[in-house]
């Protein structure tokens, strides 16, 4: 029986840092998943002959720096790009954009306050104080309770401590941060609605909570994460790999390979061995068994272990805590190829924060009423819609003059009132798309070659991913840190000796690209006794 | 000074239960006191009014759930003639075809609770238990002034006590309380239960009050907060003669203590001198000096407009000016010619608390409808029949009902003008389909809608909490940090109502703990 010292299931970003981790570590390793290419949800698709996106992600967003040059990717070919913030169309007509240049993006809100570009500089502060307490959290392992009677109360006496060492201030702002809706927070610094409407509107994007629901206002956070805080005084950046998604993967995998990991697609894993708590090996569709020291899952935490085992082999409960994780589908996902490229009058010359992302949003009520109809599983009224046109980047995405928008909409149940979405409901979402952006980019329907609208239910149909959450479990406070994917199972170890979650159903979640990859490969690594390899 | 001859050693602004409580303690404790209300009558939100003569009710808040029994004693209220008609007053969910819910409070009320749901009272009875755990470490929390927070030695030994408490109580507890913290009540008990009515209620206690539905994070916690506060005043019970009963014990209180209430006397100003508060003025122009000033009235208002925005702090000015309380539950009084019959409901349960909140996704569409300023399809409310426990509230045979309607905006869309009449509609319909022919009963009624609450009993922007229970607006933080212990930066000056820890409801915490703070101040010299 052919057997590795890890498997891991599942080829999507982080079954593969994970894998390319172990790799260099010096363990053989083999990554299994079924579909015939790498990638998972971010697989690269082509959407019309000629015409290439990933197919379920949006495609920004960049590995943070320390994994990037852990895993040495710059020598397999990887470059980031550096992105504005993005900009946001209202349905006036009017637009907001952002900038890294403090300057320009100060001049940028007093078109709308003058006082609001001085509160931006508070905000900014206060963002980046939050952000650089928040980092720490996310980038190692999640720090789970200390066992013991005693261990946990000493543990707990000396947090006791450092909590009333934290200014009552700074106390006092992380309590904001956790329990505010995103627009009280918003409301105690600006002034103008559309300055609100773009920092909330980039906030909400694949969250559950709607801009006025309690406890949004930590989303505002997620973008300066990334933001190193010594720049020039602007809004965050977005990092984004060249050549969109696939280059990454490309990369990762080529790090799996030179280190001598190996990758076979098209190769479903039905069943996981376990004997006495303890995981053997894999089982796949075709009845070829293959054993492993340890074995790794891609995969969400629902499908990890209510799918792959058998129910009969788990410890008593865990069915049930697994089951209760909650994991909603919130968006939907449009591909359009385009055979020119598309002109947006109102917003001025060749402006670069359209490179980090268009968002067309309303203000904050109207995206409040998209998350109503969300929770009443309407379809939504008003989305909030994010796109990304990686053409305009990577021209060979598309054929010569053509470009490709990926679009995700959210705000999309993933099942209706009513029952399933029926086809022409699936349609009109896809009309509401095109009427929204040709409010923006007259005429760009003549040239749509191709469009596809991807519900949840194809995310979950086609990938596997419960739910279609592409959040892997909702990143509210109580599924996040040591309570992901669930209390009583912080981290990347699970309750069954030798299996690993290494999907962002673990922590630190969807917050930090390939960040749970990376946590599951030095967990398992600590257990062998070998470090990291730089 | 003097004001008619009497020298103060302290004024209580706004004549509230709160601030009642307040002054009768002080009173008792031998201080001079003056109690200055600005409308015809005290009691604030603890009120009984007639809807029709012959037929009285408690006008807004209509059960005592949280007022302490050591206040009780220490100011002697059943002396001054507190007297109750109903005690440990039950909870039922109300059901449409009869079904309903007894939340189970014995052995016997459990084994029939079990009965109707076989599935869920297993893991009711569990929930219930860990929600006593919480709350029960939660509880003297709300019965103490918080640790300052400029102090990091107080804090320290607050927070190191708290983790002996807890440790002492389980070693999961404080675990259980670090998850609940954030979680959102309705997708707790999807978790646990199957019956949506009985998810129904349970979210509705959670939730009542405030403007958050079942599915908003943070209102898990909220369910822990109300347990706490239920067990601070054992159990949920009904003044003889409505809640105006309360407020008159409370102020005969007052006044056997030597303290004197003055009804139609509106505070205008607080006199600062020297940084020092030292008396107020009176709408008449007079001004009535003391050494100590306690405001019962909104924080906001109080800072911004009596004391004046001079005189407070930039930081603190940003704070109070975001402290607008908007409350999201109206009140509807009716006057019924009989009882009124609901399908298949136990006589002697037509005097407890009823619940319709038939589950979860009605709760969430409410909150919703209010959100956006609309008014809920289906509105989800809270009833009590009064007068079957306290005979002499209406004629003999009759009845009156209170009715709070749960997830009502403060800020009516189109303005309220319009959509009173619509309200009390959907809420006599709601009602019809669980007690038919409920509108043929119907002799006279009121409804007040938040902002009507605002202008006839004084409750800034009608709500009843006097602020969000948001965990950045408890304890240390309620209503700011620099406020946080009923104190205010101003010397002098305290704040004793429902803005300040531990928060809304007729519970006389506020008013007992600013008094606490005055009298270790330096006692009533």
């Amino acid at each position: 029986m052919e057997r590795h010292d890890a498997i891991v299931i599942g080829a999507g970003l982080n079954g593969l840092v994970a894998a390319a981790y172990l790799a260099r570590a010096g363990l053989s390793v083999l990554v299994l998943d079924r579909a015939s290419a790498q990638g998972g949800i971010a697989a690269e698709h082509e959407v019309a002959p000629g015409y290439r996106l990933p197919r379920f992600t949006l495609g920004s967003g960049g590995l943070p720096p320390r994994i990037a040059a852990d895993l040495d990717l710059p020598r397999h070919g990887l470059r980031f790009i550096r992105a504005e913030g993005g900009v946001t169309c209202f349905p006036d007509g009017g637009y907001h954009a952002s900038y890294r240049d403090g300057i320009v993006h100060r001049r940028e809100i007093a078109r709308f306050s003058r006082r609001d570009a001085d509160a931006f500089t508070r905000y900014r502060r206060d963002m980046l104080r939050a952000a650089g307490g928040l980092a720490p959290l996310l980038a190692g392992p999640a720090h789970t309770p200390a066992r013991g009677i005693f261990g946990g109360l000493r543990a707990r006496l000396s947090l006791a401590d450092r909590i009333a060492a934290i200014a009552p201030g700074d106390l006092r702002d992380i309590l904001r941060l956790w329990t505010l809706p995103a627009s009280d927070f918003l409301d105690a610094y600006f002034e103008s609605d559309a300055v609100k409407a773009h920092l909330a509107a980039a906030a909400m994007m694949g969250g559950t909570l709607g801009p006025r629901t309690p406890a949004s206002a930590s989303r505002l956070v997620f973008p300066w994460l990334s933001e190193s805080g010594d720049a020039t005084g602007g809004a965050p950046e977005t990092l984004m790999p060249f050549g969109g998604p696939a280059a990454l993967v490309q990369a990762l995998t080529s790090v799996i390979l030179a280190s001598g990991g190996r990758l076979r697609m098209e190769a479903e894993v039905t069943d996981i061995r376990i004997k006495d708590r303890k995981v053997q090996g894999v089982v796949l569709a075709n009845g070829e068994e293959i054993g492993a020291g340890a074995v790794l899952s891609g995969l969400d935490v629902k499908r990890s272990f209510l799918s792959l085992f058998q129910w009969k082999d788990l410890p008593e409960g865990l069915v049930e805590r697994v089951g209760r994780v909650r994991m909603k589908g919130v968006a939907a996902k449009v591909n359009m190829a385009l055979d020119a490229a598309p002109v947006f009058p109102g917003l001025p010359e060749g402006c670069p924060s359209l490179g980090g992302g268009l968002r067309l949003a309303g203000p904050i009520p109207a995206m409040e009423r998209a998350w109503a109809d969300w929770r009443e599983r309407m379809p939504p009224r008003d989305p909030l819609i994010e796109i990304l046109m990686p053409s305009f980047l990577d021209p060979s995405l598309a054929p010569r003059g053509g470009h490709v928008l990926s679009a995700l909409v959210q705000y999309v149940p993933e099942v209706l009132h009513e029952g399933p979405w029926p086809v022409e409901r699936r349609d009109a979402l896809g009309d509401l798309v095109m009427t929204r952006l040709a409010e923006v980019s007259p005429g760009i329907g003549k040239h749509v070659v191709a469009l596809e609208v991807l519900l949840p239910n194809d995310v979950e149909n086609e990938i596997g991913l419960t739910g279609g959450d592409f959040a892997y479990g909702e990143t509210t406070l109580d599924q996040m840190f040591a309570n992901r994917p669930f209390p009583g199972m912080g981290g990347a170890e699970t309750p069954l000796r030798n299996f690993y979650l290494c999907s962002p159903s673990a922590h630190p979640g969807p917050l930090v690209m390939g960040g749970a990859g990376a946590n599951a490969a030095s967990t398992l690594l600590g257990r062998l006794g070998k470090a990291v390899r730089a | 000074m003097k004001w008619g001859g009497v020298q103060y050693d302290a004024i209580v602004i706004g004549g509230g239960h709160n601030g009642l409580v307040a002054a009768a303690r002080l009173a008792s404790d031998g201080a001079r006191v003056l109690l200055a209300e600005a409308g015809s009558c005290v009691g604030g939100a603890a009120v009984t009014s007639e809807i029709t003569p012959g037929y009285s009710v408690s006008a807004v808040a209509h059960l005592l759930e949280g007022f302490p029994h050591r206040i009780e004693r220490k100011l002697k209220l059943h002396k001054h003639g507190l007297r109750y008609a109903a005690r440990d007053v039950a909870t039922v969910a109300l059901d449409r075809d009869g079904h309903h819910i007894l939340l189970p409070r014995t052995r016997k009320e459990f084994a029939a609770f079990r009965e109707l749901l076989p599935k869920d009272a297993g893991t009711y009875r569990e929930y219930v238990a860990r929600r006593r755990v919480l709350a029960e470490f939660v509880a003297p929390l709300l019965g103490e002034r918080p640790p300052a927070l400029n102090d990091p030695d107080a804090l320290k030994r607050f927070l190191r006590r708290s983790v002996w408490r807890a440790a002492l109580k389980g070693a999961s507890t404080m675990q259980n309380l670090l998850r609940v913290l954030p979680e959102a009540i309705g997708d707790r008990l999807d978790a646990e239960f199957e019956s949506p009515l009985l998810k129904g209620a349970l979210a509705f206690d959670a939730t009542l009050g405030g403007a958050e539905g079942p599915y908003a994070p943070g209102t898990s916690f909220r369910a822990i907060l109300r347990e706490a506060m239920r067990m601070q005043g054992q159990g949920a019970k009904l003044p003889v003669g409505g809640m105006g009963a309360l407020s008159g014990a409370l102020a005969a209180s007052v006044a056997a203590g030597g303290g004197d209430v003055r009804v139609n006397t509106r505070v205008v100003r607080i006199l600062v001198e020297e940084g020092r508060a030292v008396g107020v003025e009176l709408s008449g122009g007079v001004e009535v000096r003391a050494a100590r000033i306690l405001s019962a009235i909104a924080p906001r208002t109080t800072m911004l407009d009596l004391v004046g925005a001079r005189h407070v702090e930039t930081d603190d000015l940003r704070e109070l000016r975001h402290l607008v309380p908007r409350g999201a539950a109206a009140k509807i009084n009716l006057a019924l010619d009989r009882l009124p019959q609901f399908a298949s409901l136990a006589p002697e349960l037509h005097g407890a608390r009823l619940l319709i909140a038939p589950s979860l996704a009605e709760l969430d569409e409410a909150a919703n409808a209010a959100r956006s300023g609309a008014l809920p399809f289906e509105p989800v409310m809270e009833v009590l029949l009064p007068s079957v426990t306290d005979p002499l509230l209406a004629p003999e045979g009759q009845h009156v009902m209170s009715i709070i309607v749960h997830h009502v905006p403060h800020a009516m869309a189109g303005g309220w003008d319009a959509h009173r009449e619509a309200l009390v509609q959907r809420v006599v319909r709601m009602l019809g389909s669980y007690a038919p022919g409920i509108e043929d009963m119907m002799i006279a009624g009121e409804i007040l809608t938040p902002p009507d609450i605002e202008k006839k009993y004084g409750l800034a922007g009608g709500d009843w909490h006097q602020g969000d229970l948001r965990l950045d607006r408890l304890f240390a933080f309620r209503p700011a940090p620099a406020y946080g212990r009923c104190e205010t930066p101003l010397p002098g000056l305290w704040l004793c109502g429902a803005g300040s820890h531990p928060g809304g409801g007729i519970t006389g915490l506020p008013g007992w703990l600013a008094a606490d703070a005055v009298l270790a101040d330096g006692g009533s010299a």
